[in-house]
């Protein structure tokens, strides 16, 4: 309908009627005073109305004082917040102050797309977005999970907004971190614990408990409770008759932004059906009440007959619904049938603890509310409930702000209540119906205003004193279209988000809603757009003890892997080349010298160790011509060694007892060596008619020597050139080993010594065992000897020396003419091992202050 | 006379002996062709030695005898030996290789009983009751005697329980994932430490002696070879 | 082929230990019985070094064929192999020229040479040691290596006093004995356990696993 007198919308170019103040269309300001984004409001301090207040209302706070409203208010079991109980209503505000800090709602943050983070003032912007998400905020990706369906309709369609960062996308996972922030409500309230039907939102419990219970301070984070709860668990509501005192005085004073509400439901009579579906039990109660406001109109007032859901708060309820003829304002103690909770069972537990204890509890104000000494100005509103709602939609009468108390204009909506003046709207009417598409992703008209208008209390929770208000908002500024300082406060900056430039660079005009008329405020683009400045999560993992223990030796096999290896340079002493050249020259020349010289100037020993001694004499102990088992197991490497070793022992043997030898090798040069042996050393003495059997090679190791000690004939039944040797002279009535006189032992090696002593442990009985030994191998030949299992021990050219010297008059002479090249060779040895040693270890000693001067 | 055996044999060993020494100026193929003829001839020689000490005496002419005297009963002790020395020939065919682990089996099997009983009743046993003896008939004994048999009994069982403490490996994980041998363990494997490096001192002092003895025996070998061509001429 | 392997092993080990350890009263062919199961390892150990012998035979033969790198050293090695089998074969192992020629003139010399060698790496790694390892270990190492060099050292007029004739002997005989007993106990547990492993089919050395 066009007028001669239009108004032109500066955005969309709709022509809106001469009167509008806002455009119909995207509600935008016609008059051009419109609150700008950014503009803060204003905090209004209402005490100074203190003096104001009736007398009996200053008489009820100051007995509540007295009686001991810190106590209950902040029980020790409570961990209340520190806000003044002086005020006890104070703690609204005290608490927003306190709470400064506290995360503001994201369906509060995310009305206008791009939620402000709040405190944005104090924390410096995060250069990257790396560290962005580092410190994100549990609540800016959690919207979407946690946010109630019929509140996911409230948000930003932008489709960045459904994508999830995949940095982030496991904390909806972890809902732990987002349910924590939430343990302190439960914990601090537990005389309001909800019950599994009581999804009223915390801030309006809150709020209602504070009115009805004198409560000043409402717990902290109180505004984010009802996020905690699951949207399907949405319990019953009150019925329509329940009335809380505190709405049931709102609804006289009610305030103009719910007023309004009521006159868009009046206004959208026909969208009932389409509303319906989304007033199921997820719907929170107060949207219920905006949804039973639109569904039944009049009717429903007419009727009696609430087709509210059972969602829906009584204190919306009652906006909408008709009023109660019981429900006075501020009577608690009022009857059953006037009790809202009583009524059907399902009282909200915010309200269950405070009815039995109506009693004893209500506040002495709030009793003498319930009388016939109401105030006028309630009185007067009292008489307004009983009006049909679209009288609520006329001009508000401010008759009620003179008189109304500091702490009723702080727990109301300030702005709208008492601070703004009361009248109503010029575009309510006209604006667009309540319909269940205002609740989709494009359609918020109808609760644009609802959300627009923020209680004070809440609006204080957003940090804005540094904001400057630019003036008084007035209630055509608060008009749909544009926002509200504190919503416009909580707007995010974009220089403050990293990332968000682009984002924000997106000039699309919003076309309806509360946005309508703004520029980029939603982002357009398919990226994620952050909503608000994350929180710092602590990246800690849970895990258990033994996944530590793994993990902990995880990191150890890693660290020892990852190790760098100190590669010390060896340049001590010269090169590995000369220093073998030099020793190699030194050794060689000495013993070329004494060989060439033929030297014996030097001493063999003349000590006899024990096991010598002990060699010796059970060789001479042996009868004449006594059977002797000789094993020999030596390499060639080492012929040299042993027929130095063993000569002059055998010699001293055939000479003074004559045995008759019988040899038997383990290795298979051993028979051969044996031949060497006889044929060399003691060659004189096979010259001289001395015979010796050779049985030859025994194989097999120690399973051919166990075979040879059970049963020697079997094992070894023919010598080593054919004849059968058992048959022979030489082992005449030798059938086993323990027949033997004596065996000796000859041997270069440990194990083959070891094999031997075993294996024949049992066989060879009583025999006694001698050894002759390599030097090599007598070390750990010597603990048979100690345990009586070897009766002696020849060990080496050293052992050999001794024996030629001492028992056999320097018979055959091999160890008398290897001694002096032997002697001085170990002397080299001990000068080299300990002076390389005390070298090296005096380098060692000097390099190891210069590290640690260098750590 | 002068070509003779010795003569031969002198110059060889001479030969082969520098041929290893030369080793000391660095690898060279000399050293190299030493080493692999080495190796040939005492394969070679120890294979006839089995043959002819081992396999002819056992094997080969008990069952010759057998053959030539038809006595096929004694054949059945001579079966298996020759059933599982086919099996190990045919180690030499890679595609029957597997039928040799039979022989194996077998070797492996009896070793192993052999091994058991020897290492407990010649040196487990033994051992440990020569250590634990050492000190029988020390207190009828007088006083210097029982002195040197109570301080060398102590130092050997000393040596003994902490040498083999030094080789207990087990231990308890610590919380923080490292082990750690228990405090009594690891203080007796660090006394043990002490005589284990002594007993290995000694091994190497013996090594040693025995590689010196060995390198003299070579160069007295050269030089008597060396003087008797020269003193000869 | 495992489980067969594995029974032969086990079984046989079995009878074999059952002839230690069955009194002789009771069972009078258990040590019969071993002593024959050890006749046979006993020839068939020799057959396995036969063919030991022969598998290096092949090896250098293949790299001749194949002209591989150090070819002509493994032609070396096969020429005398073939000539001291050969030999061996016809002339037997005690025969003099095969003692002569192939044992003095080859086996022993380089054999020996070697162990001439390593005396002096022995020599050149003791001087180097407490540069490696200059620990507990290796002090007790060096100390007694040195006492033992220093016993074996004498005087033209005799032992050196006090160390050629105190301390080396008790070096050796009650000083190194004590670790020389705890490795020896050592060794032998270990040989026990591993001869169990082995008879429990743990172990499949014979291979199979």
């Amino acid at each position: 309908m066009k007028m001669a007198n239009t108004v032109k919308c500066p955005l969309c170019g709709t022509i809106n009627p001469p009167d509008q103040k806002i455009c119909q269309n995207c509600q935008t300001p016609l008059s051009g005073e419109s609150f700008q984004p950014g503009q803060a409001p204003i905090r209004k301090d209402t005490g100074e109305l203190e003096p104001i207040l009736p007398e009996w209302l200053r008489d009820a706070r100051e007995t509540a004082k007295q009686s001991g409203m810190e106590e209950r208010l902040n029980p020790p079991e409570q961990n209340q917040p520190a806000a003044s109980p002086t005020d006890f209503l104070a703690g609204l505000q005290s608490q927003t102050a306190a709470d400064d800090d506290e995360e503001v709602p994201d369906w509060l943050a995310s009305i206008t797309g791009v939620s402000k983070p709040k405190a944005r003032t104090e924390e410096p912007a995060e250069p990257t977005g790396a560290r962005w998400v580092e410190t994100g905020r549990k609540d800016d990706f959690q919207q979407e999970e946690d946010t109630p369906d019929w509140l996911a309709g409230l948000q930003p369609s932008a489709g960045g907004a459904e994508k999830k960062d995949e940095l982030t996308s496991d904390w909806d996972n972890a809902s732990s971190p987002f349910q924590n922030s939430f343990q302190p409500l439960s914990e601090l309230e537990p005389p309001f614990t909800p019950s599994a039907s009581d999804d009223t939102p915390d801030w309006l419990k809150q709020m209602a408990a504070d009115a009805g219970e004198m409560k000043s301070e409402p717990a902290p984070d109180a505004t984010l409770d009802w996020f905690s709860q699951p949207p399907a668990a949405a319990p019953s509501a009150p019925t329509a008759e329940s009335a809380t005192p505190f709405v049931s005085s709102a609804e006289s004073q009610a305030p103009d932004w719910l007023s309004q509400l009521q006159a868009d439901a009046a206004a959208s009579p026909g969208s009932q059906e389409s509303f319906a579906p989304a007033a199921g039990s997820d719907t929170p109660d107060w949207l219920s009440k905006l949804q039973a406001d639109m569904n039944t109109g009049p009717q429903e007032e007419e009727s009696g007959q609430p087709a509210y859901t059972v969602d829906s708060p009584d204190w919306l309820q009652d906006l909408g619904g008709p009023p109660s003829q019981d429900a006075a304002p501020f009577a608690e103690p009022a009857p059953a049938e006037s009790e809202p909770f009583a009524s059907d069972g399902e009282l909200p537990s915010w309200l269950a603890p405070e009815e039995s204890k109506k009693s004893d509890s209500t506040p002495i104000w709030l009793k003498d509310n319930s009388s016939a000494d109401t105030p006028a100005w309630l009185s007067a509103d009292e008489a307004k409930t009983q009006q049909p709602a679209q009288e609520i939609n006329a001009p508000p009468v401010d008759d009620g702000l003179i008189d109304m108390p500091d702490w009723l204009k702080s727990a109301a909506p300030e702005p709208m209540v008492f601070e703004q003046p009361a009248q109503p709207a010029p575009g309510i009417e006209a604006a667009p119906p309540l319909t269940a598409a205002a609740f989709t992703d494009d359609a918020t008209s109808g609760s644009d205003d609802l959300f627009t208008e923020m209680p004070d209390w809440l609006s204080n929770a957003v940090e804005t004193p540094s904001i400057p208000a630019a003036e008084p908002v007035s209630q055509e500024a608060l008009a749909s279209g544009s926002l509200p300082g504190w919503l416009e406060a909580m707007r995010p900056m974009e220089q403050t988000i990293p990332g968000s430039a682009s984002l924000m660079s997106d000039q699309t005009l919003e076309q309806r809603g509360a946005l309508a008329g703004l520029q980029g405020v939603l982002p357009a683009g398919a990226g994620f757009a952050p909503t608000s400045k994350p929180k710092a999560y602590s990246n800690k993992l849970s895990v258990d003890d033994e996944q530590l223990k793994h993990a902990g030796i995880f990191e150890q096999i890693l660290a020892a892997e990852t190790a760098p290896e100190v590669l010390s340079t060896e340049k001590t002493l010269g090169a590995s080349r000369g220093l073998r050249w030099a020793i190699s020259a030194i050794l060689i020349g000495v013993i070329l010298v004494t060989s060439f010289m033929g030297s014996q100037f030097l001493s063999v020993p003349i000590g006899v160790p024990n096991e010598i001694a002990f060699a010796v004499s059970v060789a001479q102990a042996i009868p004449e011509n006594a059977p002797v088992l000789v094993a020999m197991d030596y390499d060639a490497s080492r012929a040299g060694e042993m027929e130095a070793a063993a000569a002059p022992l055998f010699d001293n043997l055939i000479l003074f007892k004559h045995p008759r030898l019988t040899f038997v090798a383990s290795n298979e040069a051993g028979s051969i060596l044996t031949e060497r042996f006889m044929n060399g050393p003691l060659a004189f003495h096979v010259q001289n008619g001395v015979t010796y059997l050779n049985l030859g090679y025994l194989a097999g190791g120690q399973v051919g020597i166990r075979s040879f000690a059970q049963n020697p004939a079997a094992a070894m039944p023919v010598d080593i050139t054919g004849q059968p040797a058992w048959t022979l002279p030489m082992l005449q009535d030798v059938k086993s080993l323990n027949q033997f006189a004596l065996i000796i032992l000859v041997t270069d090696d440990a194990d083959a010594a070891r094999d031997w002593i075993e294996q024949t442990q049992s066989a060879r009985g009583v025999v006694p065992v001698v050894a002759v030994a390599s030097a090599q191998a007598a070390p750990l030949i010597q603990p048979y000897y100690d345990s009586g299992q070897v009766a002696g021990v020849v060990s080496g050219l050293y052992g050999g020396a001794i024996v030629e010297r001492q028992y056999n008059s320097g018979r055959p002479g091999t160890s008398r003419g290897y001694w002096d090249a032997y002697s001085i060779g170990m002397a080299l040895a001990l000068v080299f091992t300990l002076g390389g040693g005390f070298i090296n270890w005096g380098l060692g000693m000097r390099k190891q202050p210069s590290a640690k001067g260098g750590k | 006379m002068i070509f003779s055996l010795d003569l031969v044999t002198g110059a060889l060993s001479l030969l082969f002996t520098v041929m290893i020494l030369s080793y000391l100026i660095g690898d060279n193929p000399l050293f190299k062709v030493a080493v692999y003829l080495f190796v040939g001839v005492a394969s070679g020689y120890a294979a006839t030695i089995v043959i002819w000490q081992v396999l002819m005496p056992k094997l080969f002419l008990p069952t010759w005898n057998i053959i030539q005297t038809g006595d096929y009963s004694r054949m059945i002790l001579l079966a298996a030996p020759w059933l599982g020395f086919a099996f190990i020939l045919m180690k030499i065919s890679p595609r029957l290789a597997g039928t040799a682990r039979i022989t194996m089996a077998y070797l492996v099997g009896v070793g192993a009983a052999v091994t058991i009983v020897g290492a407990l009743t010649g040196t487990i046993i033994p051992q440990i009751e020569a250590t634990v003896n050492f000190f029988d008939g020390a207190i009828s004994k007088p006083a210097d005697q029982m002195l040197e048999i109570a301080l060398s009994g102590g130092v050997i069982l000393l040596g003994t329980v902490t040498s083999l403490a030094y080789f207990h490996f087990g231990a308890r994980q610590k919380p923080d994932g490292s082990a750690k041998r228990a405090g009594v363990i690891n203080l007796l494997a660090w006394v043990g430490r002490v005589f284990i490096g002594s007993a290995l001192g000694a091994v190497f002092a013996g090594v040693y002696a025995a590689a010196l003895t060995a390198l003299i025996e070579r160069i007295a070998s050269i030089v008597g070879f060396l003087m008797s061509i020269f003193g000869r001429s | 082929m495992r489980v067969i392997t594995a029974v032969i092993a086990i079984a046989f080990g079995v009878l074999v230990l059952l002839g230690y350890f069955l009194p002789q009263e009771l069972f009078p062919n258990a040590a019969g019985l071993q002593a024959v199961l050890l006749d046979w390892a006993v020839i068939l150990a020799a057959a396995a070094a036969l063919i030991g012998v022969f598998n290096l035979f092949s090896v250098h033969t293949e790299k001749i064929r194949r002209r591989k790198k150090d070819g002509i050293y493994s032609a070396l090695l096969v020429m005398g192999l073939i000539a001291a089998f050969t030999l061996g074969l016809f002339l037997k192992p005690q025969h003099i020229l095969m003692q002569s020629i192939l044992l003095e003139g080859i086996i022993i010399p380089v054999e020996a040479s070697l162990m001439g060698l390593l005396a002096v790496s022995l020599l050149y790694a003791a001087v180097r040691l407490l540069r490696r390892r200059a620990d507990l270990m290796g002090v007790a190492f060096i100390a007694t290596a040195a006492l033992i060099f220093l016993g074996s050292i004498t005087l033209p007029f005799g032992d050196l006093p006090l160390f050629g004739t105190l301390i080396r002997p008790w070096v050796s005989q009650v000083w190194a004995l004590g670790g020389a007993r705890g490795i020896l106990i050592g060794v032998g547990l270990g040989a026990l356990l591993t001869g169990l492993r082995v008879l429990f089919g743990m172990d499949r050395p014979y291979g199979g696993k």
